[in-house]
């Protein structure tokens, strides 16, 4: 459906500019750092990354509000961009017949909602243009998709955040693109919108069976919209999944990190049968599920999640099963859970249980580990 | 030549197609200008007469005398039919209006400041454009410095009558400046009044005076007045400097006359007497002179007049203008209470009753040596700024 | 699914095509006319500055500047500069402020007289002053001496001028504030008080930051301004003696022979210093996408209720307008009535009469003057906003390179007093490099109008579009417009009030100009300024002050009327 091959984008940062906030040290580096990636017919793909990773310059690219410096992008048959390899080719912005919904919604504020969303279609070459009436029909259709029927003749600076929003996604579907882009949706709103925004996005998605590309720094949203995630770091794809896979088989440190893991432990090898693996960890051996042998010669990175982390008193439980003992060093309260910093053999491993379960600092307390929520992550030298 | 300003002569039916341009434009402005301004023709072309035949003419009428020159002038003018006339006196109006009226020759004028109308005829001049036929202002025998830019005015007859004419410059004295002392007569009785200008320097008009902070040639001539009395160089610059030190000074005649009918100044002491006259005229509290005709001696007087261009597109259309303006002309100013002093003295004149001996005459030629002005300017610009 | 209707193939027709685009016509065009408008008169001056007699030479420069006391003017051209403009950047941002964002009683008529002193001529607005406060006869010191025995107010002095220059640009700064204020969104501020900041606190971290570029701006054109001021360093600058370094230009022009090349040495020092301002607000101002503040996130202004303050605040305000418009209007209506010019009193007005404007009416000039005037001030206010409405937009969105030419190229005139435009524009046209004839008809006040107000234009476009998210454009593009339709349905529409305002602000001053046109205008193509100088020549204060008020009737009812159509098609908010 889309597909975009090796491509490269520097920004060239004005002297009068640098240092001085705007254009920081990450726009002298490469903002896209040869990024290929395929995105399916129906898919819900979702760009994943930290700020200046790189994420919404692929999304602008695509769209043709950037330039790349080389690579090609290409939709279905059709070549969007192509620089450096053989012959040029750029289809300008307005030609690429995509929508796109922006961060800020960039709802035109001198229009009516009517005339917001009916805007793409006025504006078609003439041959391609619908009549008048056909305008009105398709614009009060999408309308009514969003639930803005009623609000048609009022001014688009009179709505409300959510209903902004819909008005800007019905002004992106009004001329049934191949494509949708979205740039971060959903960040301007408040926590509660923004969830039952999500869910209302994901039926629609859902509903239109439309291809959309989803830009966001919010892991949970990607997590929840997406069909398919591209984490970015630094201007290149660091791992490419479904959420789940993402979620539990995060192939670096990095994209672990930014799922949500935050126990890290050293590990190699020990023991490597089908399905399971017994790995060596400075806080001593760990049973970890694998689905292929380890490498024996490579060293690994185990991540374990807070919340996979059972504590249980050391009194009551039994030495043995997949875990560590060791000492509770701090504990914070956090309505839904309880945070508790347990101290194994100087490693401090952060654990997330039930507000049930509680321990108060120096208490011997041992840790319980699923194997099947372990991620193993190859460092330098390991294949996986 | 007549080109560049055929539009002036404004009939009713052009200026009617340039406000209804004017209301309708709103955009595609740059048309509409053109549009508006297009009545006024494809200017800068240079055509009529060329500055060589403009000296010839001049020189044809200079051999001529009496009623032949008369005739002859009007005829050739009458051909010519329009004369261009650049001023920085607004005065003239009525004269420029008369002559019309006398010869049926049209009159366009431009009025300016002094110095950017000197500019843009020495422009005109040096772009080869034959825009000007007589040029009249303060400054016109300087004009006459630049090479062959002017043309001397010829005829005994009206010059023999002018005492403040001089060959030495192609300046034909129009009218004569003269600044004075005058005061509010609300807040100056007639006994107050000095009978010179030294007795400003009298404690009693500490803070009344105004000063104009331009007039560095009233300065020169009051300066050489009081040295011809004997005083050295001290005694004149203190003065000078009490005189300064008991006045506001003012950027030019016009605000002083109107700051002096309004009370703030009590006296100033170089306002020109047309300013104060026609401002007394609509009944203001301002004179120079008292009931019985006193004024504050000495009366400096300035010669100011105008110069034919050696380039002029009208030449006869010219000449019979200075004529008109040194002979009829003088009568149609007094009649029309411009109070202007007229270059040839005329009878009923603000000027009448002034003994001749209180009268300074300002040495046009010394005037016109650019180390002479520096000198004085500058010194009095250091004396009003209590350097 | 969209079908494949375009190709991407480029044939030699579709490149040309692609070069010859709306986009790079219309881009183009308007950097070549503003390229030629303001080149040709800079490149004039530099000659004649630098080259006597076709040799290179400093003379100019000794001659300009070897004066003596040149450091006492230096030190008050500073402190009036400075003064004067702190001063109405202060009044105007505090009246635009309460006017567009708090729910101050009269704010309607607020906006309505707020223009008023602008379309004063500076010549009455001055002399007004002088009549209202000159130690003597003023009628605010006839109280004074009156009540106290002594005068109250003295305007022949520093802070005489800095008041009566800087009151007298307070509607130019208002003009900008007013539409960057409309375009702020108010939540920024509302989230300043939510997280437990003070109004004070709010003022001072939050809208003031955020109005920045236009602050930058408005400081900028009013500073520029009163530093190539001239009604009020002579009138009042001259009797308090207080000499001011840039009336010097004037002074230097007006002994002959014109010294052309001391006084474009004296604009080089003046280029020098306005460099140097526009550095540093340009580091003020960074490059405007930092604080785009129109984003396409809707807002509704919620007027800030000002609580108890809201009696205090009007009738503060109300005597502002009383004291700043109101009163010189007065002074003015009151004059033009007069047979002749004298102080405020019982007596005076026994004298009335309507003979002024009887004679008004009756100067031949009069009806011609209006005309052109007209004509003359809506052609270069509609050319010189069409035109930096496009170079705007290269400065804001281009790229870094045209972007900084197309900036500093804008600026140029701005340091060149009306008078040195308008002798560099007749040099040029005298010797015409257009087929056209300009030289004598109003074609060369139109240019001399627009190179000299350029700058002013660009600073009401630029400050528009800085408030206007680019992203606003961007989603038109992607909609599928083309560069023209996000330019005429997206870009002008929102750039609109901003240029309204610019537009208002140059038909004011194109019929006030008088330093180029009493140089340029030719017998049949008189404006109204020349009439004023004319009347001022033959001191007919009384007659000025009859126009006066016409003027002021007329431009009122003209920027009533924009002002009306203005916002039925200009952003709702």
């Amino acid at each position: 459906m889309l597909r975009i091959d090796n491509l490269r984008k520097t920004f060239d940062v004005p002297s009068d500019q640098r240092g001085r906030g705007r254009a920081t040290a990450s726009a002298q580096l490469a903002a896209i750092d040869d990024v290929s990636l395929e995105i399916h017919e129906g898919e819900m793909f979702t760009f994943l990354g930290p700020s200046g990773c790189g994420k919404t310059t692929t999304l602008r690219s695509i769209a043709g509000l950037e330039r790349p410096d080389s690579g090609e992008i290409r939709l279905s048959e059709r070549v969007l961009f192509s620089r450096g390899r053989g012959r040029d080719r750029e289809v300008p912005v307005n030609r690429r017949g995509l929508g796109m919904v922006f961060q800020s919604y960039a709802i035109w504020p001198h229009l009516s909602v009517f005339d917001n969303v009916a805007f793409p279609l006025q504006v078609m070459p003439r041959r391609d243009r619908p009549k008048k009436k056909v305008i009105e029909e398709r614009v009060m259709r999408v309308l009514a998709t969003m639930e803005l029927d009623a609000f048609a003749g009022r001014s688009a600076t009179k709505l409300s955040g959510g209903q902004q929003q819909r008005l800007a996604l019905a002004r992106a579907l009004v001329t049934e693109p191949p494509l949708l882009l979205l740039d971060e949706p959903l960040s301007n709103l408040d926590a509660k919108l923004r969830e039952s925004l999500r869910f209302e996005l994901k039926r629609l998605q859902h509903e239109i069976g439309i291809t959309s590309i989803y830009v966001t720094h919010d892991q949970v949203e990607a997590l929840a919209l997406s069909s398919r995630i591209a984490v970015m770091s630094k201007g290149q794809v660091a791992q490419v999944g479904a959420p789940r896979d993402i979620y539990t088989h995060p192939e670096s440190k990095f994209v672990a990190e930014f799922i949500g893991n935050s126990n890290f432990l050293p590990a190699t090898a020990v023991e490597s049968g089908n399905g399971t693996a017994i790995v060596e960890t400075p806080q001593g051996r760990l049973e970890v599920a694998v689905d292929r042998p380890l490498d024996a010669t490579a060293s690994y990175l185990i991540g374990i999640r807070p919340e996979s982390v059972e504590v249980l008193a050391a009194e009551t439980a039994p030495a043995a099963g997949n875990g560590f003992s060791g000492t509770v060093a701090a504990r914070s309260y956090l309505g839904e859970a309880v945070d508790h910093i347990v101290d194994i053999g100087g490693y401090e491993m952060r654990a997330r249980v039930n507000p049930s379960v509680s321990f108060p600092a120096g208490t011997a307390v041992r840790l319980r580990i699923d194997p099947a929520t372990i991620s193993l992550i190859p460092t330098e030298g390991a294949s996986r | 030549m007549q080109a560049i300003h055929s539009s002036t002569s404004s009939t009713p039916r052009v200026r009617r197609k340039r406000l209804r341009v004017a209301a309708i434009a709103t955009v595609g402005v740059v048309a509409a200008a053109l549009a508006g301004c297009s009545t006024t023709g494809d200017g800068g072309d240079g055509g009529g007469s060329s500055g060589g035949s403009a000296l010839s003419t001049y020189d044809k009428f200079a051999a001529m005398s009496g009623q032949e020159r008369h005739d002859a002038l009007v005829a050739a003018a009458q051909e010519e039919g329009v004369v261009v006339f650049y001023s920085t006196a607004p005065g003239w109006q009525p004269v420029l209006d008369a002559f019309s009226d006398a010869y049926d020759i049209d009159v366009e004028v431009f009025n300016g400041r002094s110095e950017t109308i000197l500019q843009r005829v020495v422009q005109e001049y040096q772009a080869g454009l034959n825009a000007v036929d007589v040029f009249e202002d303060e400054n016109a025998a300087l004009l006459s410095k630049e090479d062959g830019i002017t043309a001397p005015y010829v005829n005994d007859e009206l010059t023999s009558q002018i005492p403040t004419f001089s060959t030495d410059n192609d300046m034909v004295p129009f009218r004569l400046s003269v600044p004075v002392v005058a005061w509010n007569t609300d807040l100056v009785s007639d006994d107050e009044v000095p009978d010179t200008i030294e007795g400003l320097a009298d404690p009693q008009w500490k803070g009344k005076l105004t000063m104009d902070a331009g007039a560095w040639t009233w300065y020169m001539a009051i300066h050489d007045y009081l040295a011809d009395k004997g005083w050295d160089d001290d005694r004149i610059q203190e003065f000078f400097e009490t005189l300064v030190s008991y006045s506001s000074p003012q950027a030019s005649s016009i605000a002083m006359t109107e700051l002096l009918s309004a009370g703030e100044y009590a006296a100033g002491t170089s306002v020109l007497t047309q300013v104060i006259d026609r401002t007394a005229a609509k009944g203001a509290p301002i004179a120079w002179r008292t009931a019985d005709g006193d004024y504050v001696k000495p009366l400096v007087v300035q010669p100011e007049g105008g110069v034919l261009m050696a380039n002029a597109p009208h030449p006869a259309a010219a000449l019979l203008l200075v004529d008109f303006i040194l002979s009829d002309g003088a009568q149609v100013l007094h009649d029309n209470k411009t109070f202007i002093n007229t270059a040839i003295p005329i009878e009923g004149g603000p000027l009448t009753g002034v003994a001749e001996d209180d009268f300074i005459y300002l040495d046009t030629n010394a005037l016109m040596d650019e180390a002479t002005r520096s000198k004085w300017s500058d010194a009095y610009d250091a004396l009003i700024r209590g350097q | 699914m969209l079908q494949q209707r375009y190709t991407e193939e480029r044939s030699a027709g579709q490149l040309v095509r692609r070069v010859l685009s709306p986009k790079n016509v219309i881009v183009f065009l308007a950097i070549l006319i503003i390229g030629y408008l303001v080149l040709t008169p800079a490149i004039y001056l530099f000659i004649a500055t630098f080259f006597s007699g076709g040799a290179f030479t400093l003379d100019a420069f000794r001659r300009a500047y070897g004066t003596s006391g040149l450091d006492s003017m230096v030190l008050s051209s500073i402190v009036f500069t400075v003064g004067a403009t702190v001063l109405a950047l202060a009044l105007g941002t505090a009246l635009a402020y309460i006017t567009v964002r708090t729910n101050v009683p009269f704010r309607s008529l607020i906006v309505a007289t707020s223009l008023v002193p602008l379309i004063v001529p500076g010549l009455l607005y001055t002399i007004a002053w002088v009549m209202v406060a000159s130690p003597n006869v003023g009628i605010a010191n006839q109280i004074g001496n009156a009540l106290t025995g002594g005068p109250w107010f003295d305007i022949f002095s520093m802070p005489g001028m800095i008041w009566v220059e800087g009151t007298h640009n307070v509607p130019l700064v208002y003009l900008f504030m007013f539409v960057a204020f409309r375009a702020m969104d108010p939540s920024l501020e509302e989230s300043a008080l939510v997280n437990g900041a003070t109004r004070a606190t709010m003022l001072r971290r939050i809208t003031i930051p955020l109005m920045r570029p236009a602050l930058a701006a408005a400081a900028l054109v009013v500073g520029v301004k009163t530093l190539g001021s001239f009604e009020v360093p002579t009138l009042l600058g001259v009797p308090g003696g207080i000499f001011v370094f840039v009336s010097r230009i004037y002074y230097v022009m007006s002994d002959f022979p014109y010294d052309t090349a001391a006084a474009g040495a004296l604009s080089i020092g003046l280029v020098v210093l306005a460099i140097l301002g526009t550095w540093a607000l340009n580091r003020m101002q960074g490059d405007g996408k930092q604080y785009a503040t129109v984003t396409g996130k809707g807002f509704r202004p919620a007027a800030l209720d000002l609580g108890r303050w809201k009696w205090p605040v009007a009738i503060g305000v109300l005597v502002y307008f009383l004291v700043t418009t109101a009163l010189p209007l007065f002074v003015m209506a009151y004059n033009s009535l007069l047979p002749h010019f004298q102080a405020i009193s019982i007596r005076a007005m026994s004298e009335f009469t309507l003979q002024n404007y009887v004679d008004l009416f009756e100067n031949p000039i009069f009806a011609r003057s209006v005309g052109n005037s007209l004509l003359l001030a809506v052609g270069t206010a509609t050319a010189i906003m069409v035109l930096t409405a496009v170079a705007a937009w290269v400065v804001v969105r281009g790229r870094r390179r045209s972007r900084k030419l197309v900036d500093q190229l804008t600026f140029i005139p701005m340091v060149f007093p009306g008078l040195v435009i308008g002798l560099a524009v007749s040099f040029v046209y005298l010797r015409n490099p257009l087929p056209i004839a300009v030289y004598g008809t109003l074609l060369i006040l139109l240019i001399a109008y627009m190179t000299n107000f350029l700058p002013y234009g660009m600073r009401y476009a630029m400050s528009s579009l800085q408030q206007i998210s680019a992203e606003l454009e961007e989603s038109s593009a992607v909609a599928g417009a083309s560069w023209w339709q996000t330019w005429t349905r997206i870009v002008l529409p929102l750039m609109f009030p901003g240029l309204m305002a610019g537009w208002i602000y140059l038909l004011i001053v194109a019929v006030r100009e008088l330093g180029s046109s009493i140089l340029l205008y030719s017998p049949g193509n008189e404006v109204i300024a020349v009439l004023i100088f004319q009347m001022y020549e033959e001191g007919e204060l009384v007659d000025i002050s009859a126009l006066g008020v016409v003027l002021v009737v007329f431009l009122s009812l003209i920027v009533a009327l924009v002002h009306k159509f203005g916002s039925r098609v200009g952003i709702r908010l």
